[in-house]
């Protein structure tokens, strides 16, 4: 290891203080080093166009993107949050669990947090506003609810994790769905005492007739998990294929079923498709020369050596990453702490011997706790913006979340089979 | 003048926005294409792999070009939000200028070795320089969105104004969705 090394790093301190885009603070760095160094920047170069072309599984992603925009435009969410308060009908704060389970739904079909709390959250945020629950309180639910997005399959973060670390991107996502649950039991206790400490409402009464009518109405965007899902674990199609295969669905349901979705709004959808997954492209590429680079100045030996020398057990390895990925949530953007900070991490996984989709679902749930911390909380000024609040009031109201989602993680942190029951159930 | 700015236009929304969703478009239905081929006509195909994969590149590196129109890319913002408008101006500067500067730097050296790259796509048989020349335009279209922020920004400081007169109607949720 070189001192050449605090080079890109340097840079990326940089990009953080004079607000430049991080990808372009990743590439800026990898070429000063390059330059330094002396070494061709063609090899940067290459790093990053090949390391693109050998990244089939990330195909993936533009695709839940797709899906995700395509069913936010298409109204979906109305049909999902219906059926949510059918289902949760008469309780004190019922709207509360009611966005719980619509998230879970939703988030069966999303794939992104992101996507997750601009979508559905205005939905959210806006009934329960109506119904007089405090804006601050529903903005934090919202924010808070939307980690389930990357949670429950499919998941964008899953997809770059399996990229990262060779993990099946399958398993991944069936490793997933009993952390989703443990976070909405553990939200949903919150609700519970909340609601009832502040008396919100309850919700109104449902007549089978109601339910019956939702349901149907729901059904055809109900499907959407399940095809993908099915498709996957039944080995018809790739998790990349499925990706497009929902897609294609959320466009049959969008103009065919619910006849929400215009040619020009389908333009939008495709643009806003593009936009993003520019903006993770950025990182991506300039992920690839950063790497180029740790893998040639050997940094994962070090790291390990480093580490090994004074951590023996994988328990207090798995708490010292954690305690390192929660503070890196508040600093950067989920991305550089996956792109950048992840592969050096990786090879300590392999070293302790932790299952490597045991501690996928640990640290992406981790990261995206850190879009929830503030100061870079996206999550927090996603809602912040939606709800019209301050971010201080967001901030309050959101700490509880906060800590009811570190005991979730804790919780699959130290109990591997709350993550690996299901993908265990399927050898 | 007009038309001349209309042609210009329609020339880089061509490439940054209609090619990217065009080349969107054809990865989906390739896709289906291949699960219908493999499960319906039982005749799987390998080209459609090979077209997925590479227009992947095209899309990403061109969107990432088409994320700068509204300043998407994700950036920390919470030193600069704390310096005064004189502060964030001389921040800005130097921003620009090293993205401007190194980029220019690196871009003959990127242009050479993707022009002059002897490798076709396996099964296609596309010579890979068409694909991977995304980059070169991502690299130009940096070079030029910056140098242009650039001279911005030494206005608004030589004004003494110091306020950033670009992507002036950008919010968060802008940015994300």
């Amino acid at each position: 290891m070189s001192w050449y090394l605090a080079i890109p790093f340097f840079f990326l301190i940089l990009a953080f203080v004079l607000r430049m885009p991080i990808g372009l603070g990743l590439i800026v760095g990898s070429m000063a080093y390059f330059v330094a160094k002396g070494v061709s920047l063609s090899i940067l170069v290459n790093s990053i166009c090949y390391g693109l072309v050998n990244s089939y599984i990330l195909i993936a992603i533009p695709l839940f993107i797709f899906t995700a925009n395509a069913m936010n435009a298409s109204m979906v969410t109305d049909k999902v949050f219906d059926f949510a308060r059918t289902l949760i009908g008469r309780r004190h704060g019922a709207t509360g669990y009611v966005c719980i389970l619509a998230s879970l739904i939703f988030a069966g079909m999303t794939g992104s947090a992101l996507a997750e709390a601009s979508g559905l959250g205005v939905l959210e945020i806006r009934q329960m506003k109506k119904e007089g629950y405090d804006v601050p309180f529903a903005s934090a639910l919202t924010a808070a609810t939307a980690v389930l997005g990357p949670i429950f399959p499919p998941s964008i973060p899953f997809v770059i994790y399996a990229m990262l670390s060779g993990a099946s991107v399958g398993k991944m996502f069936l490793g997933g769905m009993v952390p989703a649950f443990l976070l909405c039991i553990v939200i949903g206790i919150y609700v519970w005492y909340i609601a009832r400490k502040r008396n919100y409402p309850v919700g109104e009464k449902v007549t089978f007739k109601q339910f019956a009518r939702s349901t149907f109405k729901a059904i055809p965007a109900l499907l959407t998990p399940v095809i993908l899902l099915v498709g996957i674990y039944t080995g018809v199609m790739t998790p990349t294929e499925a990706a497009a295969v929902a897609g294609a669905y959320a466009l049959l349901v969008a103009f065919f079923v619910y006849h929400t979705l215009s040619l020009k709004a389908l333009g939008k959808v495709l643009l806003d498709t593009l936009r993003t997954t520019g903006t993770i492209f950025l990182v991506i590429a300039g992920a690839y020369g950063f790497n180029y680079i740790v893998t040639s100045e050997q940094v994962s030996v070090q790291v390990v050596a480093f580490m090994s020398s004074f951590v023996h057990s994988p328990a207090v390895f798995l708490l010292a990453v954690n305690i390192l990925f929660l503070i890196l949530g508040c600093l950067v953007d989920v991305n550089v702490s996956q792109f950048v900070f992840l592969p050096i991490v990786l090879p300590l996984v392999r070293y302790y011997h932790i299952d490597l989709v045991h501690f996928g679902v640990v640290i992406v749930l981790n990261m995206m706790i850190g879009l929830l911390t503030p100061p870079f909380g996206m999550l927090l000024f996603v809602t912040a913006n939606v709800a019209k609040v301050s971010l201080q009031e967001l901030i309050k109201e959101v700490a509880p979340f906060i800590v009811a989602e570190i005991v979730a993680l804790g919780i699959l942190t130290y109990v591997p089979q709350s993550v690996l029951l299901l993908t265990n159930l399927m050898k | 003048m007009s038309h001349l700015k209309k042609i210009g236009r329609l020339a880089v929304d061509s490439i940054e926005v209609y090619l990217p969703i065009a080349m969107f478009i054809l990865l989906f239905l390739a896709f289906l294409a291949n699960v219908f081929f493999r499960y319906v006509l039982r005749d799987p195909q390998n080209w459609t792999f090979e077209f997925c994969v590479y227009s992947f590149v095209v899309i990403g590196l061109l969107g990432a070009s088409a994320a700068y129109r509204k300043d998407d890319h994700v950036a920390f913002d919470l030193v600069y939000n704390k310096l005064s408008p004189r502060g964030q101006n001389i921040f800005r500067l130097i921003g620009s200028a090293i993205v401007a500067v190194c980029f220019v730097a690196a871009l003959p050296t990127s242009t050479l070795y993707i022009m002059e790259l002897p490798s076709k796509t396996s099964i296609m048989g596309i010579p890979e320089p068409v694909f991977f020349v995304s980059l070169i335009i991502l690299m130009v279209s940096t070079v030029i969105r910056f140098a242009y922020y650039f001279v911005l920004d030494v206005k608004a400081f030589r004004s003494r104004t110091y306020v950033q007169t670009y992507h002036t109607d950008r919010t968060e949720t802008d940015a994300l969705i």
